[in-house]
């Protein structure tokens, strides 16, 4: 017998799906070493297989429509996949533990959260008293304040970041060998983001766990693992230390991910171009909560204006109001000099005409009842006097080669469309009326990382041959740089940077941009240590409790 | 149409539903020409003729009334006045209901509350007791029937029309529209009926049994269609008196409303399955496409 088993190997696995199309080979034949304290990523955009590979570990895969068709898991030597049921489920909870993306779905919503960490040790045979006790020993360690009270507070108490702490305080609590989380921080701003994978880090060092990390972010692995595997259509193509990976990448598809969305912007100066949307000490209350607090900004022909925040910070507020999707309680909106709530009706329909709009969302952004003729043509049918019924055949097919789809996908419905295409549908449907504007809310955050470069080079063709200007809002400060003529900055609905992208990017002048340039990870493992070592002795002092203090 | 009708055919359970309201709904249409005068007149000799046997021909194969008329004739003639009064009145209360109900969805605004206040009220009025004061003071007809049933049945749509109108409103398809300068109207047409009336079509259906029943109840009662009109309802209500010599005089039309209104109601239940993507995922499991990646699947 060897004298050092593997913690956990994946030996050649092989996941099938059940569809109504037919067999889909969701991982094919992968394997996987990891050492006991190791920490390892496995890489790849959805549809890969990765989230099924760290399900069929923890037996996670229903059955139908999901098979196990080959290939084993073992465990310090034991296959769990032939493991009786009993001795599995002393495995897990135990030895190996499991940290979700949504929080919000994985706590229960009606138990209190400490019972709900005390579970865990119930479960695997603690007395009640001391379960109680270890939970709120834990929840004061993942940074949760004040935890002997907290103990009774309920999951909607409590913030994203606070709920991924909870969640790693129950995958932690018996100090498992194995820790797999799956996309830990994608529900989550990037400072809390920051501050997540910190903890994590800390408490696989004090506990001597391995740690298997599932992302489609290459910063988030470079920050936290060792090595690393790239996974595309359910195999490996590229595996190795994340420096080798990360530093000299042999498969192609590594290396169009890590380009990811870069794309070399146009010069193009737009400061004394014609001023179309004038925003004046706009503020705008829920009830008696003020959302978005004096914000100014210009829009000009033809430039990209990005507006970067946090959730809550205001931003897809202030881009309703201009949509005149919501209605702003001070200030003014001005279109071409005239305040868009004092418009007459014709002129109203003007405005509609000149601001279109691209929303987060691609599945519900396009009525899933409709054809992709009808979508295309909706605008015109509303705005009558822009195109005459004859030449909406002609037209759509146009706009349809312009986004990179062809005439043949107009008789199709939304729902026989990937997340990238139906946003190509919700672009041609902003270009039918000829607009001067097209908001963005958060067009590109639902999609993958190669998709979203090929909407954003979409988006600037556009701009340069249609002349329109883009309003793009966006939690995403990397997303910016090579995309933005001027950036804007807001936190807690106010303006806290705005300046030209070069001047934002290399001389933050405001705290919080510096924090949020900080906390965005890098995939460079030696530029992301340095960079968070950086930030750790800026804010100085220890995480957890910075963000206990923080409430984050 | 054509991917409903092969989810039907995939269904067998539905299918069989369906393909018996057919066969009742054709029945019923061909009444008059199949059934002879002569055997809805009638006939003493023929007073509670037990059923099951064919001595006097296939007509009385379901035994004779109380005046020796044919049960099967008379049950086939009843089709036509019990399906129509059904028919009509859920046609009604859903045309009726869902438009306030959508027009009260589209707007947060004072008025909507109002509305849904008085459907609530009406709602709170048993629709037996209403019914009974009505037919009572103005007497009983098949067209008055179908007005007190439709009232009744009103507040089921409008209230299922306006939270799926408020569920729609919040899309963000419906955003987009606006963005375009949409109006009011458009929305509703374009957007809010098309998506709630597949759901309204299977309250609908289940409704369609509901009404058969309660217009039974009222003939039942006395208080409903009266004779020579003829439902099931009073078939069954002149049958019992005579349950313990003739038991087959209530048995038949009281098996053929039952049959009916569960027929309806599976019916109903498919409809709403096979119209929500996500339902119909849940009930074919096993076809199910993977949704383990708890991303959105997007490759442009």
């Amino acid at each position: 017998m060897l004298s050092k088993t593997p913690l956990l190997e994946i030996d050649n696995l092989v996941v099938d799906f059940e569809t109504p199309g037919g067999m889909f080979n969701a991982v094919r034949g992968i394997s996987l070493c990891l050492e006991q304290g190791g920490s390892h990523a496995i890489i790849g955009e959805s549809g890969s297989g990765k989230s099924v590979t760290a399900s069929a570990i923890m037996s996670l895969i229903d059955t139908p429509p999901g098979h196990v068709r080959g290939g084993d898991i073992r465990f310090q030597g034991h296959s769990i996949l032939s493991m009786p049921r009993a001795e599995r489920r002393r495995l897990y909870g135990r030895h190996i533990a499991m940290v979700f993306q949504d929080p919000a779905a994985h706590l229960n919503p009606v138990y209190p959260v400490g019972w709900q960490i005390a579970e865990v040790c119930r479960i695997h045979g603690r007395p009640a008293s001391e379960a109680k006790r270890s939970a709120i020993a834990l929840m004061d360690r993942v940074g949760i304040g004040d935890a002997a009270r907290r103990y009774h507070a309920f999951p909607h108490q409590f913030s994203g970041g606070q709920r991924q702490r909870i969640m790693i305080a129950m995958a932690m609590a018996l100090r498992p060998e194995l820790l797999i989380a799956d996309e830990p921080t994608t529900a989550l701003d990037v400072t809390v983001q920051a501050q997540i994978l910190e903890l994590i880090r800390e408490l696989q060092q004090e506990n001597g766990s391995a740690l298997l990390l599932i992302t489609h972010d290459l910063g988030v692995a470079a920050d936290i693992a060792r090595t690393v595997s790239v996974m595309r259509r359910g195999e490996f193509v590229e595996e190795g230390t994340v420096a080798d990976v990360f530093g000299a990448p042999r498969h192609s598809y590594t290396r169009k991910l890590l380009e990811g969305r870069t794309s070399s912007r146009p010069q193009v100066t737009t400061a004394d171009a014609e001023l179309l949307l004038d925003v004046k000490d706009v503020s705008i209350d829920y009830g008696a909560v003020r959302a978005v607090s004096d914000v100014s900004l210009q829009l000009r022909h033809n430039e990209v204006l990005c507006v970067v925040g946090e959730s809550g910070s205001g931003k897809s507020t202030i881009a309703n109001a201009i949509l005149r999707l919501r209605e702003i309680t001070s200030g003014s909106i001005c279109y071409r000099g005239a305040d868009i709530h004092k418009l007459g009706r014709a002129e109203l329909g003007a405005y509609h005409r000149a601001v279109q709009a691209v929303f987060q969302d691609p599945f519900g952004s396009l009525n899933p009842r409709m054809s992709v003729f009808d979508i295309i043509c909706e605008p015109w049918s509303i705005q009558r006097s822009v195109l005459p019924k004859g030449e909406w055949r002609q037209r759509s097919v146009e706009l349809m080669e312009s986004v990179g789809l062809t005439a043949g996908d107009l008789g199709k419905y939304p729902s026989e469309f990937s997340g990238g295409q139906r946003q190509r549908i919700a672009i041609a449907r902003a270009l039918a009326l000829q607009s001067e504007i097209i908001v963005c809310d958060e067009a590109v955050s639902a999609l993958d990382m190669t998709v979203q470069g090929q909407i954003i080079s979409l988006l600037q063709e556009v701009r340069a041959r249609m002349g329109v200007a883009l309003l793009f809002i966006t939690h995403d400060l990397t997303l910016v740089r090579n995309f933005a003529d001027r950036v804007i900055v807001m936190k807690a609905g106010a303006i806290v940077e705005q300046g030209s992208t070069e001047d934002v990017f290399s001389n933050p002048k405001h705290g919080y941009t510096r924090t949020l340039l900080a906390a965005c990870p890098v995939p460079d493992p030696v530029v992301q240590r340095e960079r968070r070592d950086a930030a750790k002795r800026a804010s100085g002092g220890h995480p957890a409790a910075r963000a206990s203090a923080r409430g984050a | 149409m054509r991917p409903m009708l092969g989810r039907l055919v995939h269904d067998k359970v539905a299918l069989v539903a369906a393909l018996y309201l057919l066969a009742v709904v054709v029945v019923a249409l061909v009444a008059p020409l199949i059934v002879d005068a002569s055997l809805m007149r009638s006939n003493l000799r023929l007073r509670h003729l037990p059923p099951l046997h064919v001595d006097h021909g296939w007509w009385y194969v379901l035994g004779g009334d109380a005046l020796g008329r044919s049960m099967l004739a008379r049950l086939v003639v009843a089709a036509r006045t019990t399906l129509a009064i059904s028919f009509a009145t859920v046609a009604l209360s859903l045309v009726i209901g869902a438009a306030i109900g959508l027009v009260a969805g589209l707007s947060n605004a004072w008025w909507s509350t109002a509305i849904m206040r008085a459907i609530d009220v009406l709602m709170s009025i048993p629709s037996l007791l209403l019914a009974m004061v009505v037919l009572f003071v103005i007497g009983a007809s098949p067209l008055v029937v179908v007005m007190i049933l439709t009232v009744t049945r009103i507040p089921i749509f409008a209230r299922t029309a306006r939270s799926q109108a408020l569920e729609i409103r919040e899309r963000p398809f419906v955003s987009a529209s606006r963005v375009m300068g949409a109006s009011s109207l458009h929305l509703l047409v374009r957007h809010m009926a098309p998506l709630a009336l597949p759901t309204l079509f299977a309250v609908a259906a289940l409704e369609f049994a509901q009404v058969m029943l309660a217009e039974s109840t009222l003939t039942f009662l006395g208080i409903g269609v009266q004779p020579p009109d003829v439902t099931w309802g009073l078939m069954v209500s002149d049958g019992q008196r005579y349950l313990a010599t003739a038991w087959w005089s209530a048995l038949w039309p009281g098996l053929v409303i039952a049959s009916i209104a569960l027929a309806a109601t599976i019916l109903g239940n498919w409809f709403q399955v096979a119209n929500d993507p996500v339902l119909r995922a849940r009930s074919a499991r096993k076809s199910r496409a993977p949704a383990v990646e708890s991303k959105v699947a997007s490759n442009a």
